[in-house]
Formats: structure tokens, sequence, C-alpha cells
């Protein structure tokens, strides 16, 4: 009776979730691994003026990494930001690793770099975008009760790269980037049902999990 | 009665959705860190104009609304921080010197404004971010209140657009400007080792300026703000 109910709601769940495909790449170029009292803080870029990665999936990504099987010490974004205020803002950021030596020679940027106990930092940049979609939907309200009827649906895109710096090294230590697209479908009689293809949430947990294996196994 | 002021509130809510003739004050508030920077050896003397202290942007979008930002309080606290952690000694004086006349207690003086405040709403530009620019006018002045340089510092800030929390957004997008403009400042000052007009009258102090303890002079402060508000003279010595 208990396997019924699990299966009707894993089946249930199914179907409100719309179709995913995911793909996630890595390039490394150089070694990693992680010692006790090392810790890890994922920056979002932020200096696009278009668009800029979501708060939400870089605290996605952080969650996935502090949580399962060896869990990593990650550090706050925001706490991060302001313990090294301002080099680390959108305009003063280093764009490439090789930046690194000439901002941590000034000593009291170095000083409360060491403080903080990071040794990777990971940019992320990309972005979700959802497409125009296609479909109608008709909803009315009376004295009656109210209802719609239709079929509406759109497409998600989300495309996000994580690069990967050694502090210790000063060196761009590798690149994993994922991609995850799909349809969200909202048919509608009387009830509208919406079946969201969750894009984010699949590339950060691609990306989560490929950057715990990057950074932890020793390569 | 109160089922008649119910009806009075709700018909007045519903005129004022009606007309679009919603005003929205955003009281700027925003916490910021001292910057992380080797202080420059300097005791200065910051000067913030009445048109600072009060600053306030009013404009009517096109969908109807009318935006009350707010800055001059927060850019107060905001330039307090930031100076401290820029120069060994930050004392606030209430006016510039008057001709003829020397602050001592000062290395420098600087005087930051805000010239122009600009944003700009999800709507108008078609993105998903609120958008704002500041346009400061940063002078230095010697002691006797001599200008040594001004120049114009444009600062850029977004956040991402949240439902319906549009105040919260502006709110934000403008802290990050004004972080911005915090970059720009510690990026000019940290590039140079000295402050051209500022270094040459450090000989003609009265007395030496103790560099070891940082921060605003509170008791230059009170003085300062005693003789303000007393027999109107200058502050400057």
């Amino acid at each position: 009776m208990r396997y019924a109910r699990g299966l009707l709601a894993l089946a249930f769940g199914a179907l409100l979730a719309g179709c995913v495909t995911s793909q996630v790449e890595q390039v490394r170029q150089g070694t990693t691994g992680i010692s006790d009292g090392e810790a890890v803080v994922i920056l979002a870029r932020r200096h696009h003026s278009g668009h800029e990665a979501e708060s939400s999936f870089t605290e996605c990504i952080s969650e996935s990494l502090t949580s399962g099987a060896a869990p990593l010490d990650v550090r706050a974004e925001q706490a991060f930001v302001d313990t090294l205020f301002p080099w680390f803002e959108p305009r003063t950021a280093p764009l490439s690793a090789d930046t690194l030596p000439k901002l941590l020679g000034e000593p009291a940027i170095a000083e409360k770099l060491a403080g903080t106990g990071v040794r990777y930092i990971v940019w992320v940049d990309g972005m979700t975008e959802v497409s125009e979609g296609a479909g109608s939907m008709t909803c009315a309200v009376g004295p009656g009760g109210g209802g719609c009827f239709g079929f509406t649906w759109w497409d998600k895109d989300s495309q996000y790269e994580a690069s990967v710096w050694d502090l210790e090294t000063y060196e761009d230590v590798g690149r994993i980037s994922a991609a995850a697209q799909g349809t969200s479908y909202m048919p509608a009689v009387i009830v509208p049902i919406p079946l969201i293809a969750r894009t984010q949430a699949t590339a950060c947990k691609g990306l989560a999990d490929q950057l715990k294996d990057f950074l932890v196994v020793q390569q | 009665m109160r089922r008649h002021s119910s009806r009075l509130i709700i018909l007045a809510t519903i005129a004022s959705l009606l007309c679009g003739c919603i005003t929205t004050q955003v009281p700027v508030e925003g916490e910021f860190p001292a910057p992380v920077m080797r202080r420059l050896p300097y005791a200065v003397g910051v000067h913030y104009p009445e048109a600072l202290k009060t600053f306030t942007h009013e404009e009517k979008v096109p969908s109807g609304r009318t935006w009350v930002v707010s800055l001059g309080e927060v850019h107060v606290s905001f330039f307090d921080q930031l100076f401290t952690g820029m120069f060994a000694k930050l004392i606030r004086i209430e006016e510039l010197p008057a001709a003829g006349s020397r602050n001592r207690q000062v290395d420098g003086i600087i005087e930051p404004l805000i010239e122009d405040f600009q944003f700009a709403t999800p709507g108008q530009t078609q993105s998903k971010f609120y958008e704002v620019w500041i346009r400061y006018r940063m002078s230095l002045y010697s002691p006797a209140g001599k200008l040594i340089e001004s120049w114009p510092l444009s600062a850029y800030g977004k956040s991402r657009s949240q439902f319906a929390q549009a105040r919260d957004s502006i709110n934000d997008a403008t802290v990050v400007a004004m972080r911005d403009a915090a970059a720009l400042l510690a990026t000019k000052f940290k590039a140079e080792s000295e402050v051209p007009g500022w270094s040459a009258t450090q000989e003609e102090k009265a007395g030496p300026v103790d560099y070891t303890e940082p921060g605003i002079d509170a008791d230059e402060q009170q003085t300062q703000q005693q003789r303000a508000a007393g027999d109107k003279q200058p502050a400057a010595l």
C-alpha cells in the first residue's frame, strides 16, 4: 500500500514537471585538491549590463556543495565581497587569474583574503532565459464560478559556466559548463495545470556535482 | 460611521489606482563596509554641502507612478565610512575655510556632491533589472579652501526585478551604485601615493596630527558644530 502511494506520488511529480535535457562539460587546466580548513566561495559575475547569474543559482550551488557526501566549506558570497570591499565589486573584480598577483600584492588585501580561509574562487557566469511561448488560454469568471480553457507552452534555456581559480597558485585551474533546455506546458480545462521544466535546478545540480568532484579529487 | 470610513478608504484607493497617481517614497538605506586599503597619511576634512545632505530625486515614470528617492542621509554615513577607511584621520567640517583663513587641523579637504541621479525600471528598458546612475562631483581643497581638483564620478548599479518589490529593487540598485562609487574612489586614491596640493601643507600645520587613531575626530566635530550653531563664524581656524 505504501509503495503504491509512493509510485503514485512519483508519477504525479513526473507529470507536473516538463521534460529537460542537460549537458555538463569540464575542462581541466591545473591540479586541484582541498584540505581541511580550506574553503570555497561561489561568486556571480555581475559586470555585464544585460545579464548576471541569478543569486538563487549561486545559492543553489553553495547548498549543493555543503551537503551530501564529503561536504565542502563554502563561504557566503556577500560576506566575502564585503570583507574584501571594494575589490570584488562589479567594476573592480579581477577578470582573469593573471591579475591576482597584482591585487594580492597589496598586503591589506592579502591579509583579509587569508583571513577568509578561501582556497578556491568559483566565478559563475550565465543565465536562464525564457523564450516567448505559443498557444492560448482564456479565463473567465461569472456569477456561477470561473475557469480557464486552452493550452500554452514556452521554452527555457539555462546556460552557465563556472571558472575555478586557485588562490594558492594564482591559476585558472579549470572550467565547468552546464546547459539545460526544456519546454514547459500549461494545459487548462477549468483549472490550469502548470508542467514546469526546471532547467535552472537541473543545471545547478549538474554543475555542482561536477564541481565537487573537480575540487575534491586530487589530479 | 466606521463602515462609512472604510468605504471612503476603499474608494480613495481605487481612485488612486485608476488615475495611476501612486507616490512611492524610497528613503535609501544600506550598510557599507570600510574599504580594505592602505590609509593615505592625511588628516582630511570632509565637507558635506546642504545640497548633498538633503538630496532627493523625484520622478514620475510613464506608468504614472511617482518615485521620491531620498539619498542625502545615507550618503553622509556612506562617505564617513569610506573616507575613514581611506585616510589616516577624518574630521567633519561644517563650512569651507573663508578667504584668508586656513584650517590648521587638516592636510586637505574633500567635498562630495551629487550632481545627478537617474533610474530606469524594467518596463522602460525591457530588461529584468532596475538600473541606477549617480553622477557625483568630487572636489579637493587645500586647508585654505583653495580648489585643487574637481572631477565628475559616474557610478552605476543594477538590481534584479522582484515581484511586488519595486521599492526594494530601487533601494538595492542605488546601494550597488554607491558601492561602485566607492570602488572608483578607492581605485583612484590607491594609485596615488600622495594627493597633489595636500602634502605641501603638512609642514605648515600648527601641531602634529595623530595618525595612529583613524576615524572621525569627535571633539573637533563637536567644536565645529558649536561654532556653526553659535556665531556663524567659518569653521576653519
